[in-house]
């Protein structure tokens, strides 16, 4: 077998060949860190300024400051936070850290309710991507886990949040799939991981 | 290569050689680097299941002018069935750019339509593609037959072993067939293809990425 390489033009074609080589790099970087943290994440379920529960004064105003996400009760908050950061920043230090981003982290939080959505026709790694990455993008949702197998989504939350049977069901039609069935359940991320990976 | 085709190819999309898949809400990037062509493609994915993106384009078989294309795009899925355990879709795609056939170049077109179906254990797809360019055309019927050797979940590697076949009615002509392995992890997709026409084989790669 002989391979005759007829390149359109020389130029062009290194280009593309480097290039190529490059992103094969590249995305093997990404397969293996597939989820990267930017800020500290908010570990507190109420405004550090007012104190009130996150979500009482509608939406949380969120932002990051020097680093760290910052959740506010609303938009007037960020004012007082403004006059003094360092003393508001202080209290978030105290605390133990939350996810910053939706992810499948081994160190999901006990005692969680857990979401279970059975999604049909969900048959390839891309698909579960899809709906991988568009669970992440809910402020709301702190893990996520897909298994193709079972057809399952496993969801848990951060605190304080909460996500609609509704909700759910629009995020799986808006990825193109079509969502089955949804149960909440009460335990542990890792548990209901292993469950599901065992068919049960 | 020309400047603007460098930037083209670096902006990016329109699905003219690759499988078109709709994600929204997702961007995507492809390359395929072969002996005969090379492909570049992102874009992003909508809700409603609309891509819009760039692609830059270069194919040459070494029989007559080569051929070259930098294409601004939309894609849409028409349709979508889902079934408890498998899905088929049917897409179209029209991009308009720049182009080049031999030494002319001008307004370049580009049309594609697909359908596949699969489930977890196959694949197959059909793709019917014309460009058009100055002073030249491509018109290829594309057949993917895909096979996975065993069910991978979503964070193990899931390979898949394919047969490709294309009949090509524009520059270069005649048909060729080769075995391709794709190798899918998460959000990345690799592919390894070797295509035989009729007097020679050609070597192909590829990558897509969801981001």
């Amino acid at each position: 077998m002989t391979i005759m390489p007829k390149p359109a033009c020389a130029c062009y074609s290194d280009f593309m060949r480097h290039l190529l080589l490059s992103l094969i790099a590249i995305s093997a970087a990404f397969a293996a860190e597939p989820t990267t943290t930017t800020a500290q994440p908010y570990p507190l379920d109420k405004c550090v300024v007012s104190d009130e529960k996150l979500g009482s004064m509608g939406k949380p105003f969120i932002f990051k400051h020097e680093g760290q996400e910052v959740r506010l009760c609303c938009q007037e908050c960020r004012k007082e936070f403004d006059t003094d950061p360092k003393k508001f920043l202080a209290k978030l230090a105290s605390k133990p850290a939350l996810p910053d981003k939706p992810s499948e982290a081994p160190s999901a939080p006990q005692g969680a309710t857990i979401i279970k959505v059975l999604v049909d026709c969900m048959v390839c790694n891309f698909c579960a991507t899809n709906i991988h990455k568009s669970f992440e993008k809910n402020p709301a949702v702190a893990y996520v886990y897909v298994n193709l197998k079972q057809k399952t989504i496993l969801l848990t939350l951060k605190p304080s949040a909460s996500v609609s049977d509704d909700e759910i069901r629009t995020v799986v039609t808006e990825a193109g799939f079509t969502p089955k069935e949804i149960k909440r359940t009460e335990g542990t991320f890792e548990k209901a991981k292993d469950d599901l990976k065992k068919g049960n | 290569m020309k400047p603007t085709t460098l930037i083209a190819s670096l902006l990016g999309a329109l699905s003219l050689e690759a499988q078109m898949v709709s994600a929204p809400g997702l961007g995507f990037l492809r390359a395929e680097y072969g002996d005969t062509y090379s492909y570049l493609e992102t874009g992003y994915s909508f809700k409603g299941f609309r891509t819009l993106g760039l692609s830059a384009y270069s194919f040459d078989t070494g029989v007559g002018p080569s051929f070259e294309a930098e294409v601004a795009s939309v894609n849409q899925l028409l349709k979508r069935w889902n079934g408890s355990n498998d899905q088929a879709n049917v897409y179209a795609g029209i991009g308009l750019g720049r182009g080049r056939c031999g030494t002319r170049s001008g307004l370049a077109a580009a049309a594609t339509l697909q359908a596949d179906w699969e489930d977890r254990k196959w694949h197959i797809m059909l793709q019917e593609q014309a460009i058009f360019v100055p002073g030249g055309s491509r018109l290829a019927s594309t057949l993917h037959l895909g096979w996975a050797p065993w069910l991978a979940e979503y964070d193990e590697w899931a390979p898949w072993v394919y047969w490709v076949i294309q009949h090509d009615n524009g520059l270069g002509g005649g048909v060729s067939h080769g075995p391709q392995l794709v190798l899918m992890y998460r959000d990345v997709l690799y592919e390894f293809r070797v295509m035989r026409s009729s007097n020679d084989y050609h070597a192909e790669a590829g990558l897509r990425l969801l981001f």
